[in-house]
């Protein structure tokens, strides 16, 4: 398994220098030109070749790319062109404070919601075929994977929030400050991120057990007369993991993709915002140290993944 | 029975003494505000810089902690600020500028001359509106409270290049100054009292918020507050600001309570936020402006049968009904650059005559031969509307356009190639009177908008060089004038600013919100 590991490892910074290429060229690649933020409307060539020279983006790609990277070698990724040039790391870590507890609390709602209603699903699915608890769990599924972050989040805050009171519309209060009032702050925009996931999960958690539970040695354990909730939970529901694993791993990463709309719409100071109002301004450090970052998570995400698929099924080796 | 009667009288009398009294001091407490409180304001934008030399945007909150020497007044007049008074000599090639004696900096040191003449060393070298000085050759110190500026033609509104706040010269200290030179003032420099304003900076975390503290040892002018100029008075105890950048949240905030004032409310839901008892609503009295320029430089618009012809398929009251309920937008075909509202309706009349069948006439009679004509816009909600009327009114008379939209980068990048587009949408804040400021781009070589004409130049010169105020507004009129005749650019009315506000914010006007600020500095919460 360390031989994997490191192999993984290699692939990772392998895979890192990639994103730092992708990331830099496709800046590059994309008009609008971070020295006109600097000056006004009516600005001269002459003005706007000042400021691209004091944002070191006179000099040629390949320099510019060689300067970045060198620098994210040495764990620089750099500065922010605006935002009183703070360094990225400090930025980015600053919101992922608020982007991941959303990210871990998006995953545990999808996952909570997500299994209970697959297997009490697929379960009444096997007993009576139009099984009414069945209907309306499929119903509840299809309507999260039908309904948009954005929208499911504005209805949050419209019915929840402004209606009802129950939890703030917008905003963040760091765990610092006020842990409770944090949770609450994070709480629906986690459920906005986590339910459309969960009925993609349920889903999956379904057609799995459905078929876990027509096969032979569910049937022989029953026989043996081992307890049903142990069938279900022991031989039927251990032997989805692998797949639910796989979905749960694509979920996360779809969560992070999630988060950049999510944030904008509960006014959360994450990540995801942090990125996409720098693409706007053409943050070039910034948004290439973010996506560095994001990138390098993702991977390593994929290892765990990977690791953890042994521990569900004893037969996958790492040779 | 008499002895009664008087006392009946005079207690009446007393009581109506005092009850006067009690009225009319409550007025002064309402009109003069009370201190303490906090507000929280959101707005679509992050603050990214404090730095006045370079940042355009969100000036009003900059201009809470950072200052410049004089500000316009309501009747667009530059006002003393940080100077408070100015002379120029006779041939208005030397300017003589006095500074508020016993203002500090909030970290405690002295403001003197050293820092403004240090603060314009910077301005000069990397400001974004610096050209508009190109005619300073040199500055001094003469004592701490006195600087000179020494000009190499006559210039006549050197007080009015001071008095815009966004891109213009802020005062900061002089060691600060020198610390970052030409590059970016950082991050720890903003939040260690290097401002005068009447809030200090305590806490900013760009992008998420920041937070202003009153000033207790401000100094500033004395006189009525109108516009950027005058009093500043900081009744506030706190004021946060909180970027909320989507509309149907900054919205929900404001209902559930969460912040106290929203701006900008979009005009769809105008109504909405007027249905609750506790929100009211403030409509500006100037919009932003909505204009479409033509490239007379390169392309089908070099004719200027062309640009006619598209100025009269215009229907500026048609465009902007699609922006929403009538107190949403106004129709005002002024130039961009003034805010003298005596030309707004008259100019409607003199310059927008639509006429469809003279527009048709006057494409068959131009060069245009059935070419492609490229719009490019920056693709929002209000400007898709507007753009999406100019398309149809243009493709009515016969001319092959295709709309191009973009985000705002992209957009602001093209419009600097002339070779890219015939016409760009575009928007913004009303500029005061700086018909002097904006026209003398104009003139600049390599400017892509400029087209150059002797007689605007002439007219031009006059308002750089007369101190009399007819004088000034003449040769305005006749520059508008020939900016029409020349119908580069297309000039179809004022989107109003909306703001919404918890019913225990006070203190805030309909002018108060003019060219896209806030004016926090009078605002009080009951």
């Amino acid at each position: 398994v360390y031989s994997y590991i490191i192999r993984r490892v290699l692939t990772g910074i392998l895979t890192f220098l990639l994103v730092g290429i992708i990331a830099f060229t496709l800046m590059r690649l994309t008009p609008g030109d971070p020295a006109h933020f600097f000056v006004s409307e009516r600005a001269t060539e002459a003005q706007i070749e000042q400021v691209r020279e004091r944002l070191g983006l006179d000099r040629t790609p390949v320099e510019q790319f060689g300067i970045w990277f060198s620098g994210v070698l040495r764990g620089d990724l750099g500065q922010s062109m605006y935002m009183g040039n703070r360094p990225v790391t400090t930025l980015f870590f600053r919101r992922a404070l608020v982007s991941i507890p959303l990210i871990l609390l998006g995953t545990f709602f999808s996952v909570i919601l997500a299994i209970p209603i697959g297997v009490i699903s697929a379960l009444k699915r096997k007993i009576k075929k139009n099984s009414i608890v069945d209907k309306v769990l499929t119903f509840f599924v299809l309507f999260g994977i039908s309904m948009p972050d954005f929208w499911f989040g504005l209805l949050l805050i419209f019915f929840i929030s402004v209606g009802l009171g129950w939890f703030p519309a917008q905003g963040y209060v760091r765990p610092t400050e006020n842990i409770i009032e944090a949770f609450r702050h994070l709480a629906l925009p986690a459920i906005a991120l986590g339910y459309p996931r969960a009925a993609l999960i349920a889903r999956m958690v379904r057609s799995r057990m459905l078929e876990v539970l027509s096969l032979d040695y569910i049937r022989t354990a029953r026989s043996k007369g081992i307890r049903e909730m142990s069938v279900i939970i022991k031989h039927a529901l251990k032997n989805t993991m692998i797949e639910v694993l796989s979905t749960i791993q694509i979920t996360i990463v779809s969560i992070i993709g999630g988060i950049v709309v999510i944030e904008t719409v509960f006014n959360l100071p994450g990540f995801g915002r942090l990125i996409v109002d720098s693409i706007g301004r053409r943050d070039y450090p910034v948004i290439q140290g973010s996506l560095l970052i994001v990138g390098m998570g993702i991977v390593i995400l994929s290892l765990l993944t990977d690791i953890l698929y042994g521990v569900f099924d004893p037969r996958i080796k790492y040779d | 029975m008499r002895t009664k009667r008087n006392l009946i009288l005079t207690v009446f009398l007393i009581s109506a003494l005092l009850l006067g009294g009690a009225i009319t001091s409550l007025g002064v407490m309402a009109e003069e505000g009370q201190y303490g409180g906090t507000l929280t304001f959101a707005d679509q934008e992050p603050i990214v810089s404090f730095d006045l030399h370079s940042e355009m945007r969100l000036e009003e909150l900059l201009m809470l902690v950072y200052e410049g020497l004089t500000y316009y007044d309501e009747e667009f007049v530059a006002r003393p600020h940080l100077a408070t008074d100015w002379e120029a000599s006779d041939d208005l090639m030397t300017w003589t500028f006095y500074l508020r004696e016993g203002v500090e900096f909030h970290d405690g040191t002295p403001m003197t001359a050293d820092d403004v003449i240090a603060s314009f060393d910077r301005f000069m070298e990397m400001g974004s509106r610096a050209w508009e000085f190109e005619r300073v050759e040199s500055w001094e110190a003469i004592d701490d409270h006195t600087v000179r500026f020494y000009l190499n033609e006559p210039w006549a509104v050197m007080p009015e290049s001071f008095a815009l706040p966004g891109g213009g010269l802020a005062v900061y200290p002089e060691w600060l100054m020198d610390e970052v030179g030409t590059g970016e003032i950082g991050y720890d420099n903003f939040l260690a009292g290097t401002g005068t304003g009447p809030y200090t900076l305590e806490e900013w975390e760009p992008g998420e918020v920041a937070r202003f503290v009153r000033n207790e040892n401000y100094v500033g002018p004395e006189y009525e507050a109108g516009l950027h100029a005058g009093e500043r008075k900081a009744y506030l105890d706190e004021i946060i600001y909180r970027p909320i950048e989507d509309p149907a949240t900054r919205i929900s905030a404001l209902l559930a309570g969460e912040v106290d004032v929203i701006r900008p409310v979009p005009s769809d839901d105008l109504e909405r936020l007027r249905q609750d008892e506790n929100i009211e609503v403030v409509i500006s009295e100037i919009g932003e402006r909505v204009y479409f320029k033509l490239n007379p430089n390169e392309g089908v618009f070099t004719d200027p049968l062309l640009r006619k012809a598209v100025r009269a398929a215009v229907n500026p009251e048609e465009m902007l009904s699609v922006l929403g309920p009538d107190e949403a937008w106004r129709v005002n075909t002024t130039p961009r650059y003034t805010v003298f509202q005596q030309y707004w309706d008259d100019y409607t009349d003199r310059y927008f005559p639509m006429n469809v069948e003279l527009a048709e006439y006057l494409v068959e009679e131009s060069d245009y031969d059935g070419e492609e004509v490229r719009l490019v816009y920056a693709s929002d909600t209000t400007d898709d509307r507007v753009t999406i009327m100019l398309i149809e009114a243009l493709q009515d008379i016969g001319l092959n356009v295709r709309g191009i939209s973009s985000d705002h980068s992209t957009w602001f990048e093209t419009k600097f190639e002339l070779d890219q587009w015939d016409i760009s949408h575009s928007s913004g804040g009303p500029e005061v009177p700086v018909a002097y400021l904006d026209a003398s781009s104009r003139t600049r070589a390599g400017d892509p908008w400029s087209w150059r004409d002797a007689e605007f130049e002439y007219w031009f010169n006059e308002t750089q060089t007369t101190l009399d105020h007819e004088e000034y507004l003449n040769a305005v009129d006749n520059m508008f004038r020939l900016m029409y005749e020349g119908n580069s650019e297309i000039w179809i009315g004022d989107e109003m600013y909306i703001v919404g506000t918890a019913d225990h914010v006070r203190g805030l006007t309909p002018f108060d919100i003019t060219s896209k600020t806030i004016f926090l500095r009078n605002v009080w919460v009951e």
